[in-house]
């Protein structure tokens, strides 16, 4: 039976990588006495799927996990034992049963939500800075990379920006062509070279659909 | 005495490559308060991340450590360019992993010292952390320096930059060394300290190179001479089964089971052979449950079979078939080291890759029957063809050799040795087989027989890397590697050095040197530079050979096999004579005395 796990990984854990966090939730399995059911293969792993990559650094206070056991069991035993051997800045929330057939999260997940709080002193330049940003039609960014450059329409995935003083919330699109990252609106606005200041965190992740949105 | 300053760490977390490698908070750390311990230590390794957490001798002294209420055992590790770039920018000191205080800050700092070439990063992050680099210029508000490690067997290069050194194992004799501090309080004043590393002087297996002067031929005065500690009943000492679970993947990224220390084979030029006997093995029980207890409170599904020669443990056929009865089920694999050259090797290696077959590595280390003799490895052709073709039949299709050159005594012959076998292997297996040699060159090591021998010159060793290359290219099936030049050269200079050596060390340390064992970071151009400036010959200290009665710099330290030992054997290997292994009943008198009523001489005055 598959289970959808919501968590939350906060402070020096936030700056593990996707790959890294795969691996922290494989051997916390392991360390488990949860009956995990394992993929097929020369290399058999935990039946694992994680939810969109989040940066590197970026507090996730709503992740989302999907994991495969071989026998029946209660969800609050899921989250009990998984808590116990997770460590400290990872925390499992909410634990849900998932039906048969349900989707994949990355294929159903199409929307985050983000909050980022500035030092004090920048709370006034902030509001200005996200009103003419919204007021945009279009905002060219150039995403660099090994690869090579490429241009990207920052704007375009941004659905939502608001300031409480020196905090910033916004809200952005994902999906198919790819996400925006943080920290690349954070440079668009302005904010490149304090970057190490701002703390970013993750809020939640949703299934949009129209103008209704869901938790997955 | 103690601060509670605290770095912020985070503020450079998002601003360098892999910041996992800084973060610490590792599963199964320790629930102590490692700033409420009376004496503190930090364990620094000289090297990144994901080199000090795959070493198992750091690990067992943090058990060792913090079992005990009074006293805490932080780490620290070398910072990538990256970070110290930033650190330096913003006037920040390196960092302890699980409190992120200064180094500075603790009342010891260790240095494991594992790899000749990470002197440079003990000097950085000594200079990170604000501590004048020689001893000499400490004083009491400094943390005491103590290194250990493979390379204090001979500590004369490093001997300036430290205040003690420990020579051998580490379990019994770091607790006496810190009950010593806790009861002397060098920290107090410069008379207290100075009294301190009187007393510690006289522990067994402390070396204090400041109450020792060097002579004009390197060796040491007064000459007495600092013997090596070693754990008697590796059974019962302490291990760590609840290991430290890293969050960044590191180089061995796996649980690791120890099953014994020592080794009697006695190859000649190797220094592990010589410094860690006696051999000393662990029982069956306490290795199954130790194995339970490491894969449960871990979640690895890897666990190593860790030791010098794995296949030479006396129950590795029960025990592989117990580990593989009781985990494969579970996922959990079993790692080995590299392979005997025997029949009964291929059996485990099988055993073990069930499933997948992967590569499986042997080390002939010579061609030619007449260099194996030299060197003492006591196998034969046949062995290593036969045990290849096993391999093969068995579906092993990928095989990795070690072999080296510029050994002692070698000649063209033993060149052409490395091709001939390597051609015998081919025919003896078939299409399909996949061999990966990889070519070291000699470094003599302190306290082996080829001590007293120098490396070949650079334009031999040259000439016989390009003369195995092209020949390998027209191989099929083969691919051949070498380990390049300078860095085997510096590791000649410095593993055989004097105290001078600390000169040009810190002259490459302050040209910018870092991190000189990774390839993309190490730069022979400031070494070059570093022995104009400071007229310190290097090819001298690498290519001299020792007459068999000279002083060695090294000659104050024991690690329990005699001199005698070692010139009789290198005498045996100018005349090709081997010495077979100690298995057979027949002690050969290294001076370590296992054979006595089963009592361990060098530990029992």
């Amino acid at each position: 039976m598959r289970f959808r796990v919501k968590y939350e990984v906060k402070g020096h854990l936030s700056f593990l990588s996707h790959l890294e966090m795969m691996r922290l939730w494989q051997r916390a399995l392991l360390r488990s006495q949860l009956p995990i059911a394992w993929t097929l293969g020369f290399n058999p792993r935990p039946k694992l799927s994680l939810g969109p990559a989040k940066g590197v650094g970026i507090e996730g206070l709503g992740e989302y996990i999907d994991m495969d056991f071989k026998t029946y069991l209660k969800g609050n035993k899921v989250l009990e034992e998984l808590n116990s051997v997770l460590p400290g800045e990872v925390r499992v929330l909410k634990v849900r049963e998932l039906p048969e057939g349900t989707k994949l999260l990355e294929a159903v997940i199409n929307e985050a939500e983000y909050r980022a709080i500035f030092p004090l002193d920048e709370a006034s330049a902030l509001k200005e800075k996200a009103t003419a940003f919204m007021a945009e039609e279009h905002h060219t960014y150039v995403r660099h990379s090994p690869k090579g450059d490429k241009e990207i329409d920052l704007r375009s995935y941004v659905q939502s920006m608001e300031v409480k003083d020196h905090i910033l919330l916004f809200s952005v699109s994902l999906g198919n062509r790819g996400a925006l990252r943080p920290e690349e609106l954070l440079t668009a606005l302005g904010y490149w070279d304090i970057i190490g200041d701002i703390r970013v965190q993750r809020l939640g992740l949703y299934i949009k659909e129209g103008t209704h949105r869901s938790q997955p | 005495m103690k601060s509670m300053n605290r770095v912020p760490v985070e503020r450079f977390l998002s601003r360098v490559k892999r910041p996992g490698r800084y973060i610490g908070r590792e599963w199964n750390l320790p629930q102590k308060d490692f700033t409420d311990a009376k004496v503190q230590m930090v364990m620094a390794f000289p090297d990144l991340y994901e080199v000090g957490m795959s070493h198992l001798g750091l690990r067992i002294l943090y058990e060792v450590v913090n079992r005990q209420d009074t006293y805490s055992m932080e780490r620290a590790m070398a910072p990538a360019p990256d970070l110290e770039a930033l650190l330096r920018a913003e006037d920040t000191p390196l960092f302890s992993l699980e409190t992120n205080r200064p180094l500075g800050d603790f009342d010891i700092i260790g240095f494991s010292i594992q790899y000749e070439l990470c002197v440079t990063n003990i000097l950085n992050m000594l200079d990170l952390s604000g501590i004048p680099l020689r001893s000499k210029n400490r004083n009491h508000r400094h943390p005491i320096v103590i290194g250990g490690g493979p390379c204090v067997y001979n500590p004369e290069p490093f001997a300036p930059f430290f205040d003690v050194f420990l020579v051998g194992e580490g379990e019994e004799a770091i607790l006496e060394f810190l009950a010593l501090y806790e009861s002397m309080a060098p920290g107090e004043s410069d008379e207290k300290r100075s009294d301190f590393l009187q007393e510690v002087a006289k522990l067994k297996g402390f070396y204090v190179p400041s109450l020792y002067g060097m002579e004009n031929d390197g060796s040491l005065r007064p000459g007495t001479v600092v013997k090596k500690r070693l754990i008697k009943d590796l059974d019962h000492a302490i291990f760590p089964t609840k290991p430290l679970v890293p969050h960044t993947e590191i180089v061995h990224d796996r649980g690791v089971l120890e099953l014994f220390r020592g080794c009697v084979r006695g190859c000649r030029f190797c220094q592990a052979g010589m410094i860690y006997r006696p051999r000393r093995e662990k029982s069956m029980s306490t290795l199954l449950c130790d194995a339970e207890e490491i894969i449960n409170e871990s979640g690895y599904d890897e666990l190593g079979l860790l030791s010098l020669s794995t296949m030479d443990y006396s129950h590795i056929g029960r025990l592989v078939h117990d580990l593989t009865e009781q985990y494969s089920d579970n996922g959990i694999s079993l790692s080995l080291p590299s392979l005997r050259m025997d029949a009964f090797s291929v059996e485990i290696a099988k055993e073990v890759q069930k499933v997948r077959k992967g590569t499986l590595t042997l080390a002939p280390e010579a061609g030619s029957q007449r260099m194996r003799d030299i060197i003492n490895k006591n196998i034969s052709e046949d062995d290593i063809v036969n045990t290849a073709a096993e391999a093969f039949q068995n579906g092993f299709r990928s095989l990795k050799f070690y072999m080296m050159i510029g050994l002692p005594f070698e000649e063209q012959e033993d060149i052409e040795g490395i091709k001939d076998l390597i051609h015998e292997v081919k025919t003896a297996t078939g299409k399909g087989l996949n061999l990966s040699v990889s070519v070291g060159t000699f470094v003599p090591k302190a306290q082996t027989p080829f001590q007293w021998c120098g490396q070949e010159s650079e334009r031999t060793v040259r000439e016989k890397q390009r003369e195995l290359k092209a020949w390998a290219k027209t191989q099929k099936g083969v691919r051949l590697n070498y380990h390049d030049f300078e860095t085997s050269f510096l590791e000649g200079v410095i593993s055989r050095g004097d105290r001078r050596i600390g000169d040009l060390l810190e002259k490459v340390f302050s040209l910018g040197g870092r991190l000189d064992g990774w390839s993309e970071y190490f730069r022979f151009d400031l070494w070059q530079r570093a022995m104009e400036e400071t007229g310190i010959d290097g090819t001298y200290y690498a290519q001299r050979w020792f007459d068999l009665h000279a002083s060695l710099p090294w000659d104050h330290i024991s690690c329990g096999v005699t001199k005698e030992f070692l010139q009789k054997e290198y005498k045996k290997a100018k005349s090709t004579v081997t010495t077979p292994h100690c298995y057979d009943g027949v002690c050969h008198g290294c001076g370590l005395g296992c054979r006595k009523e089963g009592t361990l001489p060098c530990d029992s005055e």
